[in-house]
C-alpha cells in the first residue's frame, strides 16, 4: 500500500492536480481583491484589521504553493503550506456552521451568490468535505518527497 | 524529517506572495484595490449616543431645516429614530421615494453597477477604496444631513448597504434607508434600470 501511494504514477498526478486547484482558485481572488475582502468578511471570524491583508496575500500564496507543487521546486514547503491553508478553511466553514451563519465559500469565486440560507449551509457542508479529501492529498504529497527527475527515472 | 527546511520554504513561499500581493496592489486600478489594513465594523443599528462624534455633525444642531423635498420624501417614507443608523425598506414605499425624487445610492462593486443600476442612483462601492471619497463628495457637493436616501446591494443576504450606511452616519447623514430587496427586488418589480457608468 505504501509503495503504491508513493508510486510516481500516483503521487505525480496528485501533486499536479492539488496545485492546479489552488491556482485555479487563486485566480479570480487575484483579479478580484475587494470580493474577496467582502468574502473572508463575511464569516465574522478574522479580525477587521485583517481582513485585506489576507485578502491581498493568501490568493498569491495559493498560487506559489500551487505552482511549486506542479513543477516539483519546494515540494515539502508547498504541500505543507497547502494542507495548512486547507486547515484553515475546513476550520472557518465548520465554525460558521455551528454558528448557524451561511456564507458564500469564497473558494473558486468572489461573487456572491442568490442563494438561500439552506442551499448555502449544504454547500458548506460539502466544501468542507471536498477540502477534507484535498487535505489528503496534500498529505500524500508531503509524505511522498519525490523529484520529478527522480520519479521520471526510477 | 528536516522541519527547518521545510519550514525555511515555507517562508520564502510566504516572503513571494506578500512581495507579489504588494507589487500588485500597487499597480491595481482603484476600483480593485484594497486598503493595506482593513477598517471594517459589523453594521447595526445603534442609538445616538453611541454614533462617535455625531453630536458634532447633527446633535447639537437644534432643528435642522428641512428642505421642501425632503419633507415630501419623509411623508413617503416610514418614520425613523434619527438615532438609527438605518431603516430597511421594501416594495412600494421603494418606488414611491424613487418617483419622487429620492437620492438612491448603489453599494455594490462598480462592475456589477456598470452591468445594470436603478435608474438614477449613484454608485458608492463601499468595498472598493474610493468609498470614503465617495461619501465625502456627498458632503463636497452640498447635499444636506437630513437628505432622504435610500441604499440598495444585492439583496437580503447582502450587507454592502448597511455598512454603506454607517459610513454615511458618521458622515451625519441621518435620514438614510436600505432597500431591503436591493437590485434583484427591484429588477424582479421592473423598476427603471440604467447600465454604464453614469447614473
Amino acid at each position: 500500500m505504501k509503495a503504491m501511494l508513493e508510486s510516481p504514477w500516483i503521487s505525480i498526478p496528485i501533486r499536479v492536480f492539488l496545485g492546479c486547484v489552488f491556482i485555479y482558485s487563486a485566480w479570480p481572488k487575484i483579479l478580484d481583491p475587494p470580493g474577496f475582502a467582502e468574502a473572508i468578511w463575511n464569516y465574522r471570524i478574522v479580525p477587521s484589521f485583517l481582513v485585506d491583508p489576507i485578502a491581498l496575500v493568501m490568493p498569491w500564496l495559493e498560487v506559489f504553493a500551487g505552482f511549486s507543487l506542479v513543477v516539483g521546486v519546494l515540494r515539502r514547503g508547498s504541500a505543507l503550506t497547502i494542507g495548512v491553508l486547507l486547515l484553515v478553511f475546513i476550520s472557518a466553514l465548520s465554525i460558521d456552521i455551528l454558528r448557524g451563519i451561511a456564507v458564500d465559500c469564497g473558494c473558486f469565486s468572489t461573487a456572491s451568490s442568490q442563494k438561500s440560507h439552506s442551499e448555502l449551509n449544504l454547500e458548506m457542508k460539502l466544501d468542507v468535505l471536498r477540502d477534507a479529501g484535498l487535505l489528503l492529498l496534500a498529505l500524500q504529497s508531503f509524505l511522498t518527497p519525490v523529484t520529478w527527475l527522480k520519479s521520471l527515472t526510477r | 524529517m528536516q522541519w527547518k527546511a521545510i519550514l525555511s520554504e515555507v517562508v520564502l513561499l510566504l516572503f513571494a506572495a506578500a512581495a507579489a500581493a504588494i507589487g500588485s496592489n500597487l499597480v491595481r486600478p482603484e476600483s480593485e484595490k484594497l486598503a493595506w489594513i482593513g477598517s471594517y465594523s459589523t453594521p447595526r443599528s445603534v442609538r445616538p449616543g453611541e454614533i462617535q462624534g455625531q453630536s458634532k455633525s447633527h446633535g447639537s444642531t437644534v432643528t435642522p431645516a428641512v428642505s421642501p423635498l425632503t419633507k415630501r420624501l419623509l411623508a413617503i417614507a416610514p418614520a425613523k429614530d434619527p438615532g438609527l443608523l438605518f431603516l430597511q425598506i421594501s416594495g412600494d414605499v421603494v418606488h414611491k421615494l424613487h418617483e419622487a425624487g429620492a437620492m438612491f445610492i448603489d453599494a455594490r462593486r462598480s462592475a456589477d453597477y456598470e452591468t445594470g443600476h436603478i435608474a438614477g442612483a449613484r454608485s458608492i462601492p463601499v468595498w472598493e477604496q474610493g468609498a470614503d471619497a465617495g461619501v465625502s463628495a456627498l458632503q463636497a457637493e452640498g447635499v444636506l444631513a437630513d437628505q432622504v436616501i435610500v441604499l440598495y446591494c444585492s439583496g437580503i443576504r447582502c450587507d454592502d448597504s448597511a455598512r454603506l450606511a454607517e459610513k454615511l452616519a458618521f458622515a451625519g447623514f441621518f435620514n438614510v434607508y436600505v432597500y431591503a430587496g436591493g437590485f434583484p427586488d427591484w429588477q424582479f418589480a421592473g423598476g427603471p434600470v440604467r447600465q454604464g457608468k453614469n447614473p
